[in-house]
């Protein structure tokens, strides 16, 4: 009997897992709310199926040692929009002036999503997008900084009983996927699909809406 | 046999003394800086921060000591703003001509309470030795503003039209919704704007403003845009609500992503000012400086 309470017991640590759910992501990058391929139309990693990811990983050969990647495609040009920056609306029926100078952008540059085992460390062995645009005979100035300010100087917006005002952020990047797999003695220890995003162009713009 | 082992490794021996030797030689320092157009706007009496970014081809170099620097200033023909340093940071390596370059950001602050324009503007650092280092960054300006006191007109609505120019991103116009909140009419006499390169070169009155940023200008205007037209002197009325494309010219093609403006304006025979001291329009997160724009400065050895 105690061997059966063991069993189930050591039974519940092997197969027990906490529930997993992501946060819902309608592009599958938390930063932003919609990604738009200038282009051509593909489908972004979130809307792919698993059997059309598996299908794409089936195809790359197993190997000695290493990691192997297949590349679907590389920066290819998107358009997205951002999430909001900040926002504040007025229910009241008076107007009140709001400075917004201490608010602060936080983006990532490079926005990643992966669906699988693999990590982005092994994805991440091509160039960096931003070598591939610095040419000799010129300088990246590639800003690094996941975390900014939008303005240094204050600046007083007047919200309007019923309005409310948005600062929103629509940009320009450049989109890259591909799948991956991890091979040691030709056995497969991880695989996944993965997809960056870069951000090559922010534009800011503040609106007023009814609240 | 024994002979010959002496031999190669006195050959080795040799050549790692002389490998030593030439990696000791001192190196000519070299510095360089991307010409900028450099702005502060601001309504408060506090000190400003002015962040200057400079590549020197060698590390510890005096040129970042700290401890040794004596006086900072920007400089024109004709101004001198004495500014103090607070800071530098290094940031990290780059490759100009295959030469290694390292990045370093210089931070200054600011106490000067008056509006001052540089168009061509240096900046010099004195060490204490005697040595110095001036260096042309672009421009300077520094508008102090009055802060608005009135909510009788606003701007609801603001966003840019960024296009590419000679490689360059560029604000080439700025879309307002402006708003009357008063009851009688306002009349808009003059729109500047807080930066010594940039002035208003056209207006346009739009229907709406479902425009997005990185349209081409030229479809929105009636002549074709070109960077350096005339400034145009803008009057307007404003009844309720007016939608504005400000077309904006420049007289150095700067990458001006933030920019403020002010509109002087004219409500029951009062005169006033409106001011938004400084939108961010946007952001290039991907930028490429030619290495035919830099100038490259030596001064001297460590």
């Amino acid at each position: 009997m105690k061997s059966i309470i063991l069993y189930l017991l050591l039974s519940l640590f092997i197969i027990g897992k906490d529930a997993e759910l992501e946060t819902y992501s309608k592009t599958g990058h938390d930063q932003f709310s919609e990604i738009v391929f200038v282009d051509d139309e593909r489908d972004l990693l979130v809307d792919m199926t698993q059997t059309q990811i598996d299908k794409q990983l089936d195809r790359i050969k197993a190997k000695f040692i290493g990691v192997t990647t297949k590349y679907s495609y590389t920066y290819k040009d998107i358009e997205y929009i951002s999430t909001v920056v900040f926002s504040r609306s007025n229910k009241t029926s008076e107007k009140f002036v709001f400075d917004y100078s201490l608010q602060t952008v936080e983006y990532q540059e490079r926005s990643l999503n992966v669906k699988g085992s693999v990590s982005y460390k092994n994805v991440s062995k091509k160039k960096e997008v931003e070598n591939q645009f610095a040419a000799d005979a010129s300088i990246s100035y590639t800003t690094t900084e996941s975390f900014r300010e939008t303005e240094s100087s204050s600046m007083k917006v007047t919200v309007y009983p019923d309005k409310k005002i948005t600062l929103r952020v629509v940009g320009e990047g450049k989109i890259s996927m591909g799948y991956s797999k991890t091979h040691f003695l030709w056995i497969c220890f991880k695989k996944g699909a993965w997809e960056t995003v870069d951000v090559v162009t922010s534009y800011f713009e503040l609106v007023e809406e009814d609240a | 046999m024994l002979k010959k082992i002496i031999f190669v490794l006195i050959c080795l021996v040799a050549m790692f003394v002389i490998y030593l030797a030439i990696e000791k030689q001192p190196k000519q320092i070299k510095i360089t800086t991307v010409q900028e157009s450099y702005n502060i706007n601001y309504i408060e009496s506090e000190n400003q921060e002015l962040k200057i970014p400079i590549l020197i081809n060698q590390r510890n170099a005096y040129i970042t000591e700290f401890k040794e620097i004596n006086n900072c200033y920007i400089s024109d023909n004709d101004n001198i703003i004495n500014i103090k340093i607070e800071e530098i940071e290094y940031v990290e390596k780059k490759l100009i001509n295959k030469e290694e370059y390292f990045l370093y950001n210089f931070y200054f602050t600011i106490d000067y309470k008056d509006n001052i324009e540089m168009p061509k503007a240096y900046l010099t650092i004195e060490y204490t030795d005697e040595r110095k280092i001036k260096l042309d960054i672009g421009s300077f300006s520094l508008y102090v503003i009055k802060d608005s006191i009135y909510n009788d007109l606003g701007i609801c609505n603001l966003k840019g039209i960024i296009n590419e120019i000679d490689g360059k991103k560029t604000l080439v116009g700025i879309i307002a919704e402006i708003e009357n909140h008063g009851v009688d009419l306002i009349n808009i006499e003059k729109i500047e704007l807080l930066n010594v390169n940039t002035y208003i070169s056209g207006i346009k009155i739009l229907n709406n403003i479902s425009i997005d940023s990185n349209m081409d200008i030229n479809n929105l205007i009636d002549t074709p845009y070109k960077i350096n037209s005339d400034k145009t002197d803008v009057e307007l009325e404003i009844d309720k609500t007016k939608y504005i494309l400000l077309v904006v010219g420049y007289h150095q093609h700067y990458e001006i992503p933030k920019l403020g403006f002010t509109f002087d304006y004219n409500y029951r025979g009062l005169k006033r000012t409106f001011t938004f001291p400084s939108f961010t329009f946007f952001e290039n997160h991907q930028r490429e400086i030619p290495i035919s724009d830099l100038t490259f400065y030596t001064y001297g050895y460590n």
